[in-house]
């Protein structure tokens, strides 16, 4: 009798347990209309006002039944209204963590946003399907942490063909042209300016062209206010990266190796020469890829950090006589100091594109099961070959037809279409870059982006500049998404905080000749910042790395 | 009587006269630059550097079209308009009652409430609990945020209280004896007396609400048709400056020449209406700025 009874109730117990795993699992109900709200970044390149009226949210809020509400705050206050959602606990349903100050496992602890990995093999089987594809193991460990969490939706996943460095150093190759009467000769025999030896041939003659111009202000070689790029460009050439980086698995910081007292001294010494702008170090607004537009955009600048926007002919005026030829150089490999090779290290090519949980999607604690599970649903489309083409590209002209924006801006064929040979066409009128429709696209929303078309339609300016400017590799680089836990980032920002002033401010006074540059003054600045906490923070980067590395 | 003017009389006539003129080049040189600006070609505007006394290149006008095209710069013109008519109007009749109240002596209650006026003079809850009374009371996303909070301004408060207070009480006492009740003696009687003052509450209103978008940019964060014209000129010209870049479109979409142009003439766009209001209202800025000062 007791048999039978304890039979009969863990009969009942499983019967139990069954409908109570469908009802954790529900399938999505698209016949019952979901409302959501969502904070997001404004769009850079805007047709319409908030991302509802983007004729791809449209479409997919027609498709799978949904209305969304944007929060977007003014651009320029994104972290400040990030921060204020925070302070006030008013968490839209889903938010777009760009701006977020905060590492999503902090705000995970934090209780601000959930887990989606239980969810996503059931609710987002293609997205699932692309991070566990083994040829994705960068996004798989970009977008779960060593506990198997993951708490993101990238919006930057991206398919196998080539991803384009967008920006890196140039030279006016027309300088060395005119100056040459056609016969430049570097000294390292190649067609390009290549090693140390080269850049000094560049930026004499450089020099010499610009003086000649009479103009007041000139540059034949324009650096960052700090001395040096965080993205490595020019320091490579040293043999260490502008930041962290890796060299036989082990982690370094490279402002503080011997290599870069070689980049210093070199440095100082292009200063002393005239070559590198003398008000370097009160350019503080400037950004990184737009250094001092007044000169490079009126020829007064030599060598300086441009973008695929600028390379060849167009920063030319023929109107006004102003003929450029801008072309991509690498980082200059210091043979002198017997180097064959640059460090591997490529800051932009690492940090930008690249499939990360800090540009990416959070469903927060505020979001209904239901409209997590209808935001996984459409999210997920945007991964699957048809999604990822309309956020990539925007809409065919079918659904185009059905679109007052796109039928507005005279887009009867969409913004890209096949034409008879099977070959990708697209409509650039309304583009900003004549890559991609931008605005008209799934921008900033999470899914698949398919380059391989963009590829195709890539001016072979930026192709040749894409293989100069990754010339080494980033195999040294620190990995981007490698993050330690909220603790250890905190004591990592710490020990950052602590240093960077000390740090930016004497590299400059070396470079300068504020400061004597020597063996003595370099090692003891390397000690200031060891006291300074580096030590202890390239102990915790390198406990981060091995995590990372390990799973 | 006609006065001699001495050789020391004109040597100091010479000097203040040619200091105030460099001084007003001064002030006038930024915004003719900006305005130079404006009308440059966006290639040579990015190409040059320094002052600009004449426009870069062939003048064009493209900026202001893409300006004016831009719809949501127009409504923000709207509510701009609306926002600063509310506070002019509302808020200074507000004010005025408020200040009419703590001016008058027999008021029991002149006092606390002159020292609660004074107390939010001095100390503030700070953003987020201002925000928390915001939500409270259901204003988050409402363009009355911008309408109720800040409609009274405490230091406009005690201008008008110093303004009464400097009127003889034989004003109050003869409406009084005509039969005047308080609204009578405040609208018709006193308040004609106090125009400088009024004037300045205005215009400093008006000022300060056409230059505002900060709690905009907090409490309407979903409401973008309810923001003003500061803040949507904000979002232009901070655009190219965030550094934030995901991919090179973005870095191409920052880098783009025209957007330059268009940052200058948003500057002109929302700052012309004021300057050409300001002049005529001077005369009354100036009076009512000194009135206290000169006794008698």
């Amino acid at each position: 009798m007791k048999k039978m009874f304890s039979l009969v109730l863990s009969l009942l117990l499983l019967l139990g347990i069954f409908p109570a795993s469908a009802e954790d699992m529900p399938a999505d109900d698209l016949s019952q209309h979901r409302s959501m709200t969502a904070f997001l970044q404004m769009d850079d390149y805007q047709f319409f006002g908030t991302k509802d009226e983007s004729p791809v949210m449209r479409y997919l809020m027609d498709k799978f039944n949904f209305s969304i509400e944007f929060q977007q705050p003014p651009v320029g206050s994104e972290t400040e209204g990030f921060n204020n959602m925070l302070g006030s606990g008013m968490y839209t349903d889903l938010m777009e963590i760009t701006y977020s100050t905060q590492l999503p496992s902090v705000l995970y602890h934090d209780g601000v946003i959930i887990d989606l990995a239980p969810y996503l093999e059931t609710y987002m089987p293609n997205y699932y399907a692309y991070l566990h594809d083994p040829q994705n193991i960068n996004a798989y460990k970009a977008m779960y942490d060593s506990e198997g969490h993951c708490f993101t939706i990238t919006t930057e996943a991206r398919d196998d063909s080539p991803y384009l460095n967008w920006g890196g150093m140039v030279y006016r190759r027309d300088i060395l042209e005119t100056m040459t009467g056609g016969n430049v000769a570097f000294p390292s025999g190649n067609d390009e300016p290549m090693t140390v030896a080269d850049w000094d041939y560049m930026l004499e003659l450089m020099k010499a062209y610009l003086d000649a111009t009479g103009m007041n202000d000139t540059a034949p070689l324009i650096i960052p206010y700090k001395g040096y790029f965080d993205t490595s460009e020019l320091v490579s050439g040293f043999g260490c990266s502008g930041g962290w980086q890796i060299k036989d698995g082990k982690v370094s910081f490279g402002p503080t190796t011997p290599e870069f007292y070689n980049y210093l001294k070199k440095m100082n010494e292009w200063y002393t020469k005239g070559y590198i702008y003398q008000d370097f170090a009160s350019r503080v607004n400037d950004l990184f890829y737009q250094p001092n537009m007044a000169l490079t955009y009126s020829g007064a600048a030599g060598v300086f950090y441009g973008g695929y926007w600028q390379l060849a002919d167009k920063m030319s005026m023929p109107e006004y006589g102003l003929m450029m030829d801008v072309r991509a150089v690498s980082a200059p490999v210091d043979t002198e100091n017997g180097l064959e090779t640059a460090f591997p290290a490529l800051g932009i090519l690492a940090s930008s594109g690249v499939t990360s949980n800090t540009g990416a999607w959070c469903v927060s604690t505020s979001c209904s099961r239901e409209n997590m599970i209808r935001f996984m649903t459409w999210a997920d489309y945007l991964f699957s070959e048809d999604g990822a083409m309309m956020k990539t590209y925007g809409l065919t002209g079918d659904l185009a037809a059905a679109d007052p924006l796109y039928q507005q801006l005279g887009l009867e064929k969409g913004t890209y279409w096949f034409d008879e040979n099977g070959t990708f066409q697209k409509d650039m009128r309304t583009a900003t870059n004549e890559i991609e429709p931008m605005g008209l696209a799934g921008a900033r929303l999470p899914g698949l982006n398919i380059k391989k078309y963009s590829y195709a339609e890539t001016e072979q300016s930026w192709l040749d500049a894409d293989k100069i400017w990754c010339r080494y590799g980033d195999a040294g680089d620190y990995p981007v998404n490698a993050h330690g836990t909220a603790e250890e980032e905190a004591r990592i920002a710490d020990y950052y905080n602590t240093y960077t002033d000390y740090m930016n401010s004497e590299i400059v006074k070396f470079i300068m000749g504020t400061n004597e540059l020597n063996e003595e003054t370099y090692s003891a600045y390397v000690e200031q910042m060891n006291k300074f906490g580096i030590g202890e923070a390239t102990q915790l980067k390198q406990e981060i790395y091995d995590r990372y590395m390990s799973y | 009587m006609i006065e001699k003017k001495s050789p020391s009389r004109i040597v100091f006539n010479i000097i203040n006269y040619g200091l105030m003129a460099a001084f007003a080049v001064l002030c006038i040189a930024p915004l003719w630059h900006v305005a130079m600006a404006s009308l440059s070609n966006p290639r040579m505007l990015v190409a040059s550097s320094g002052l600009l006394w004449k426009p870069q290149g062939e003048i064009t006008l493209k900026g202001y079209e893409l300006v004016f095209r831009n719809g949501s710069l127009m409504g923000g013109y709207l509510n701009t308009l609306i926002y600063v008519a509310w506070h002019a109007v509302v808020g200074t009749l507000f004010t005025l009652i408020a200040g009419f109240l703590v001016s008058r002596k027999g008021f029991k209650l002149q006092l606390p409430l002159l020292l609660f006026i004074m107390f939010t003079m001095m100390f503030s809850g700070g953003l987020i609990p201002t925000y928390q009374v915001q939500r409270g009371l259901g204003l988050i996303n409402n363009k009355w945020a911008l309408m109720i909070p800040g409609l009274m301004n405490a230091f406009y408060i005690t201008m008008i209280k110093a303004a009464f207070d400097q009127l003889s009480p034989s004003f109050e006492e003869s409406a009084k004896l005509d039969g005047a009740g308080p609204v009578t003696i405040l609208f018709k009687i006193l308040t004609p007396l106090i125009k400088p003052s009024l004037a300045v509450v205005v215009m400093f209103s008006v000022i300060m609400q056409w230059n505002s978008w900060y709690p905009a940019s907090i409490y309407l964060p979903m409401a973008r048709k309810d923001w003003p014209l500061q803040l949507l000129m904000r979002e232009i010209l901070v655009q190219n400056n965030t550094a934030k870049i995901i991919s090179g479109a973005d870095a191409a979409a920052k880098a783009d020449l025209t957007s330059n142009l268009v940052k200058y003439c948003v500057s002109i766009v929302g700052t012309l209406p004021i300057l050409c209001a300001y002049p005529f209202a001077q005369k009354y800025f100036v009076k009512g700025v000194t009135l206290g000062g000169v006794k008698g």
